[in-house]
């Protein structure tokens, strides 16, 4: 049975790689003032942060029409499917699935199961990757459900933003917590947890946010069973330099992985979280 | 009467409904707050109505043509979760009008039914308090209106009243609304929509009442204000022979909000007032009373304002701290402190002062930073002076509040946050510079009197004339390799200005450690320096 792979832009990965992988991307909304981008389509991070640098009103985000979706999931139809998988942004930071759901109302064609991830960015990227992969060396159906949810139920994803501005601003953070340490030059390490943005820890100094993220994701990666098997993402901003950095961090700590892969975070997530964000995703 | 509607109506509805939407739309974007307080309800709710009109341009003038163009605009453009909602309710409508006959009373009935449970239908986990709830009163009014009347102008009359009433009852429903004081902006654009839907059958134009966030807020607000006069008196006045002015001029004395009005020998009369007993008495002079009310407007308003306020205040833990100076005080509210004590090195809080600090808090457990060591005590003893639920973590200094505050998470429960937040502040160490009040020997020589002293640990480990340069001493003393952050306070004097010089002194030499320079404005310490 042939199953198409539906996401959105925010699992953050570059066009070409839903080429290489065989899935189908539907990219979310992003408009500085009258300018309208498609998130990763037509405006690729690096222009992004420039952009919002250069920009004085902040950029504006919005999730994909109920069209987009019926018309991605048709032409799945027409190549041959026979059911679909669309995977997405928590949905209680993005109506993205709200807006997949409702074209599934009009669009009957063939069956359309609907994952909330719970999860974005790096790590919904990675999860894409692995039923991809699934897919492609033989998983039925059922097989690569039960992967989503296992995925679902065992990916994290800690960030640590340079100002809680933007999470404040876009609304992803609770004003109450957005003020939290606003004097002090104090850097959270957050995480989603249930879907939503939430403090994991605070700390004063840049340095010490790093090695704090470094204790958090050995503690999550030492929580599990599986504890050799880890697969670890980080993902940068405008800060490529910060790759290497944690990389040496994660060695030095000694943290074990099966795989461990870089990219940059995108323009939509990019407006919530602001330049300057880093992040480690754990799969 | 109009008792069926034709293609032409169904055009000026679509775009009365746009034109009001567009033009109330920064009013509903500042309402919304639910799910996502992102602030495009309004936004979205017209791009999606504006996909509509799109759709509809060019068309035939046919009322199926017109639902099918409808349901595909608005499938089409729908924007943000309020918009795809809003062409899920489309959807539901139009579906009826395309498989019926005739435009008439049943019809709209049951479009808008459907559209209420296609909506309901298409939201994963429906909330009440929103959009659904609002388009399902409104159903159920037409319902109601529809068995006593096949005038479609009628019943839109019927659905406009409970849209409008079912709208400010959103917070009752949903408490993010209720704590943000607004009600739901989804519902609040449907309300919209239906007034000028409306408007565009009877040719007039509505007045769409203005619920705006900020007028919501202060209505909220208005509930809270002291009280002039505290009760609210009403009484029916039975009387043939009164004379209603020399009556008015009476009791106007006695309050504000005076109303007597009726005639024919009844009199309403109502008045706020601190005197109900003499606005009585002389009520009885005039006449018979009855249906006589006293309310106590405060105790209502408190109560309202309590209501609002409860879902916060149950579990989430406050903390209280002792300190002295402006700009340390707004720092500490910045980490979540939510009662300050007056306080700190020669004036120590008594007891009762901290006692009283932990009472006046919002909630039953409370985490107390007496921020000195001779406090400590005091705290201690405070937290027996309370009913509640208490945890004094024994910080000596702001650093160590500060600390301590970093570690704190008010959803947690009280020990567990002792543990973090005692384990926090002792990674941090203090040191202070104020001038020797008197002459003194300590173990680095002869101290006089004005002197500028600088203390880590209990210990004058450096004195000298100038505050700076015994800051800097002082600092130095403290640093070591592993320090990262230097916080400064500037206080009695000082200004963090002061400071840039030895900042990039400092800086240079110590080129991985960040710092952070801020106006403190404590007294007798013109400089509090933290090291982690």
């Amino acid at each position: 049975m042939k199953v198409g792979i539906v996401t959105d832009s925010t699992a953050d990965m570059p066009v070409d790689f839903y080429e290489r992988h065989n899935v189908t991307m539907v990219p979310l909304v992003v408009r500085f003032g009258e300018e309208i981008h498609k998130d990763w389509v037509d405006l690729i991070p690096d222009e992004f942060y420039k952009k919002m640098r250069s920009s004085d009103a902040l950029p504006k985000t919005s999730q994909p029409s109920v069209g987009d979706f019926a018309t991605a999931y048709e032409k799945l139809a027409k190549d041959g499917c026979e059911r679909i998988i669309s995977i997405h942004i928590s949905s209680r930071l993005s109506g993205t699935i709200q807006s997949a759901r409702a074209a599934c109302q009009v669009f009957k064609d063939i069956p359309v199961t609907l994952i909330d991830s719970e999860l974005t960015a790096i790590v919904l990227g990675r999860i894409v990757e692995e039923l991809a992969n699934a897919r492609d060396t033989g998983a039925s159906f059922e097989e690569m459900i039960s992967l989503a949810e296992d995925c679902r139920r065992s990916g994290r994803i800690l960030f640590v933003v340079d100002t809680l501005k933007y999470l404040e601003l876009g609304g992803r953070i609770g004003k109450a917590q957005a003020l939290l340490g606003s004097l002090l030059s104090v850097k959270p390490i957050l995480h989603l947890e249930e879907g939503i943005v939430a403090p994991r820890a605070k700390v004063k100094g840049a340095k010490k946010a790093k090695r704090e993220l470094i204790t958090l994701v050995k503690e999550e990666i030492e929580a599990r069973r599986d504890k050799k098997n880890a697969k670890l993402m980080i993902a940068y901003t405008d800060n490529p330099e910060m790759v290497t950095e944690l990389k040496s961090l994660i060695d030095e700590a000694g943290i074990e992985y099966d795989d461990l892969r870089t990219g940059q975070i995108g323009a939509v997530i990019g407006t919530y979280v602001g330049p300057g964000t880093y992040a480690i995703g754990i799969l | 009467m109009k008792s069926e509607l034709t293609a032409a109506d169904i055009k000026d509805i679509i775009k009365n409904c746009a034109a009001a939407l567009e033009a109330e739309c920064d009013e509903i974007n500042a309402l919304n707050v639910f799910p996502v307080p992102d602030g495009d309800t309004g936004t979205n709710m017209f791009l999606t109505m504006q996909s509509v009109i799109e759709e509809m341009n060019g068309i035939r003038e046919d009322v199926k043509a017109y639902a099918t163009a409808i349901k595909d605009g608005s499938l089409k453009g729908a924007r943000g979760n309020s918009g795809v909602i809003l062409s899920q309710i489309l959807r539901g409508i139009s579906d009826v009008i395309i498989e019926g006959e005739v435009l008439d009373a049943g019809l709209i009935t049951r479009a808008l039914n459907q559209g209420s449970r296609v909506a309901y239908e298409a939201v994963m986990k429906p909330v009440e308090g929103t959009m659904l709830t609002v388009i399902k009163d409104m159903a159920k009014a037409a319902r109601k209106a529809a068995r006593r009347s096949d005038d479609i102008v009628a019943i839109m009359q019927e659905v406009v009243k409970e849209a409008d009433e079912s709208v400010v009852r959103t917070p009752d429903l949903l408490d993010v609304l209720k704590e943000a004081g607004v009600v739901d902006a989804g519902g609040r654009g449907i309300a919209v929509m239906a007034g000028s839907a409306l408007a565009a059958l009877t040719g007039e134009k509505v007045a769409v009442r203005a619920v705006s966030k900020e007028t919501m807020i202060q209505s909220f607000e208005d509930q809270v204000i002291d009280l002039t006069y505290l009760n609210c008196t009403e009484f029916l006045l039975k009387s043939d022979t009164i004379d209603v002015d020399k009556f008015k001029k009476s009791i106007r004395g006695l309050g504000d909000s005076m109303l007597v009005v009726g005639g024919g020998g009844m009199y309403r009369t109502h008045i706020h007032t601190n005197d109900p007993g003499k606005v009585l008495a002389r009520a009885t002079q005039q006449g018979e009373l009855s249906q006589i009310k006293i309310n106590n407007m405060k105790e209502q308003s408190e109560e309202r304002a309590a209501s609002l306020k409860e879902v916060k205040e149950i579990k989430e833990i406050a903390v209280v701290a002792v300190a002295a100076g402006e700009g340390i005080k707004r720092i500490l509210r910045s980490l979540g402190v939510t009662g300050i004590v007056n306080g700190g090195q020669t004036m120590n809080p008594s007891a009762a002062d901290i006692a009283g600090g932990i009472d006046s808090s919002r909630s039953g457990k409370v985490i107390v930073l007496p921020n000195n060591k001779n406090i400590i005590l005091t705290a201690q003893q405070a937290s027996d002076l309370t009913k509640k639920e208490v945890s004094v973590i024994p910080t000596r200094s702001i650093p160590e509040a500060f600390a301590a505050l970093l570690a704190f998470e008010p959803e947690k429960s009280l020990k567990e946050n002792q543990r973090a937040m005692d384990a926090a502040f002792k990674a941090v160490k203090t040191g202070e510079v104020t001038r020797a009040s008197r002459d003194s020997k300590a173990r680095i020589g002869d101290i006089r009197k004005g002197d500028t002293i600088g203390i880590y640990d209990s210990d004058i480990v450096t004195a000298g004339k100038d505050i700076i340069e015994t800051g800097e001493a002082l600092i130095r003393t403290m640093l070591d390799k592993d320090s990262e952050v230097l916080t400064i306070l500037t206080g009695d004097g000082l200004r963090p200005d002061d400071m840039l010089e030895l900042r990039a002194k400092l800086q240079k030499e110590y080129p991985d450690m960040e710092v952070e320079i801020h106006d403190g404005g404590q007294p007798l310490y013109p400089l509090i320096v933290g090291v982690e």
